[in-house]
């Protein structure tokens, strides 16, 4: 993780290639694109844990 | 407060309490040659031809050595056209083979493959490229037609080809309407930082004080860079700004410390972590910084260490006081935090550091006295590179236009320089608070904000909680994320 320096970093010539976006806002938005990528891979787990649970009830129904 | 915690994954510029303490010239900006194939209209160093007798190649290897020694991290490249070297990849061979990060800021004329390729396996890091607005203003201001279409054609190469890119853009009077569009451009070639500032009077832009942007509208560039920067961030693109735009408004939280709003302005850097050279030799403390007067020696008559530790020509950012300022500045809250901006805006313009009219809380401050600046050009500059001018700071009523104040009858300070037998001392510069009722600096201690009358600690009390809460639902999806083996990159 980059770290987070007090002090200005004076940009003269070139910008500094190596900074990337610090703080609270930058990291919330950092864990959300990870979480909506997750999500997005995964589909609705929810509702394919509440078909899951029908077919177990189901399946135990059989078993019964 | 020092928060610097150094690693490998920390920018080479970052600085810590010990850069500053001991004046280690982390950031060099090098012109290697004065050579340049575009006829910039605002260039300050009048760059085209080269220098008289600029350094052979050993004599740059020789620099390359002494900057490693006094501990440079980085060294940016210029020119005119650094590419225009012939010797120029192996200077950065050089640099990188002593572990400094090394780019170039070009305006991307004539980065050709060829060139291109020779300096990646030299082992350049980096292109920072010049766009100053969209391509009618761009080929304008840079004074040949297509200049833009080659700008972003290098850029998108530089980028395919593993390089770092970033993208500088100075701010004229012309500029504002270009911006937004122009950030698309950025964004679309993939540069992940734009570094944006002001033009200033030095050499060309004196002849074409036309393009100078006027200290009033300021009122106007400010906000909309921080619409910009917002969006930018949102779309991972970070806005930073250069040493003269600022200071002290109510959006210097954003400006300089990416998203850590702990980092201000903390006045000129010149001579403390910063060093530069011209072709010839010369140093300076700053790239942008006058010859005349700011040059410290040249590495032909005296080694880089010497000159680095003892010349007080280059020692601005070290030595300067709230005695040092003058007009504005000199009663200004910031005054000693800030200590009149940076030194080559001021000085350019009126032949003096320590009076700066470009600064957002000094618009705003005069704004509310229904008052506005202008700077007005009386004398042309001599055509050496980095001559300057001079310009007149009109202070006006904004309701019918007249003048009540002018820089040419401001009293200036009385300078005095004492030899030192060792290194200039520096300091770590002041530190200050921001209020959360407004996100204002105030000095350290203050109780009632200033600027908008906040309780201060019960603002800060409740800042605390929100970022608390906020920690708490970022520690808690991490959470999950890390059971699921997903955590964001830190």
């Amino acid at each position: 993780m980059a770290a987070e320096s007090s002090h200005p970093m004076p940009p003269y010539g070139v910008a500094i290639h190596q900074a990337i976006a610090t703080g609270d806002l930058a990291r919330m938005r950092s864990v959300a694109t990870s979480a909506s990528a997750y999500l997005s891979e995964n589909g609705d787990l929810r509702a394919a844990l509440e078909v899951l649970k029908a077919e177990i009830a189901r399946a135990e129904a059989k078993k019964s | 407060m020092s928060a610097t915690i150094i690693d490998d994954t920390t920018p080479a510029r970052f600085l810590s309490d010990a850069d500053l303490l001991n004046c280690v010239p982390v950031h060099v900006v090098w012109e290697i040659t004065l050579a340049c194939d575009l006829k910039c209209l605002h260039c300050g160093s009048r760059a085209g031809h080269r220098r008289s007798a600029e350094l052979t190649t050993e004599e740059c290897l020789g620099v390359v050595r002494s900057l490693a020694g006094l501990g440079t991290r980085e060294i940016s490249l210029i020119g005119g056209e650094a590419y225009l070297r012939k010797d120029w990849t192996e200077i950065v061979a050089a640099i990188r083979a002593h572990g400094m990060y090394c780019a170039i800021q070009t305006g991307g004329r004539n980065l050709t493959p060829e060139r291109m390729q020779k300096a990646i396996e030299a082992g350049l890091n980096g292109v920072g490229v010049s766009l100053d607005g969209l391509a009618p203003l761009h080929d304008r201001v840079r004074n040949v037609r297509g200049s833009f279409a080659r700008a972003v054609d290098t850029l998108r190469r530089a980028r395919e080809a593993g390089l770092a890119i970033s993208v500088n853009t100075q701010i004229g009077a012309e500029t504002m309407p270009d911006l937004p569009e122009l950030m698309e451009t950025v964004i679309a070639v993939g540069a992940k930082q734009w570094q944006i500032q002001l033009t200033v009077a030095m050499g060309n832009a004196v002849d074409h004080d036309e393009l100078l942007l006027q200290p009033y509208r300021l009122l106007e560039v400010m906000p909309l860079l921080a619409r910009l920067y917002k969006e930018a961030a949102a779309r991972g693109l970070l806005i930073s700004v250069g040493n003269n735009i600022g200071y002290y408004g109510p959006y210097e939280h954003l400006w300089r410390g990416f998203g850590d709003e702990r980092v201000h302005w903390t006045g000129c850097g010149a001579g403390q972590t910063v060093l530069a050279l011209e072709a010839d030799g010369t140093v300076k403390g700053c790239p942008s910084l006058a010859t005349v007067g700011f040059a410290g020696g040249n590495v032909r008559d005296l080694t880089l260490e010497d000159i680095w530790h003892h010349s007080a020509d280059i020692h601005v950012g070290r030595l300067r006081s709230v005695e040092d300022l003058w007009g504005f500045c000199r009663t200004c809250y910031y005054a000693d935090a800030c200590r009149g901006g940076c030194t080559w805006t001021s000085h350019s313009l009126v032949g003096e550091p320590g009076n700066n009219p470009y600064c957002h809380y000094r618009a705003l401050e005069l704004d509310k006295q229904g008052l506005r600046e202008r700077v007005v050009k009386i004398r042309e500059a001599a055509k050496a590179s980095f001559a300057i001018g001079e310009f007149e700071i009109v202070t006006e009523r904004v309701a019918d236009g007249a003048v009540v104040g002018s820089s040419l009858t401001e009293p200036r300070p009385v300078r005095t320089r004492t030899a030192t037998a060792g290194p200039t001392p520096a300091r770590v510069r002041p530190r200050l608070d921001i209020c959360r009722g407004c996100d204002a600096y105030i000095l350290p201690g203050t109780v009632s904000c200033p600027h908008c009358q906040a309780d201060v600690p019960a603002a800060a009390a409740a800042y605390e909680t929100e970022r608390e809460r906020r920690a708490t639902i970022i520690a808690d999806i991490e959470r999950q994320l890390g059971m699921l083996g997903r955590l964001p990159a830190a």
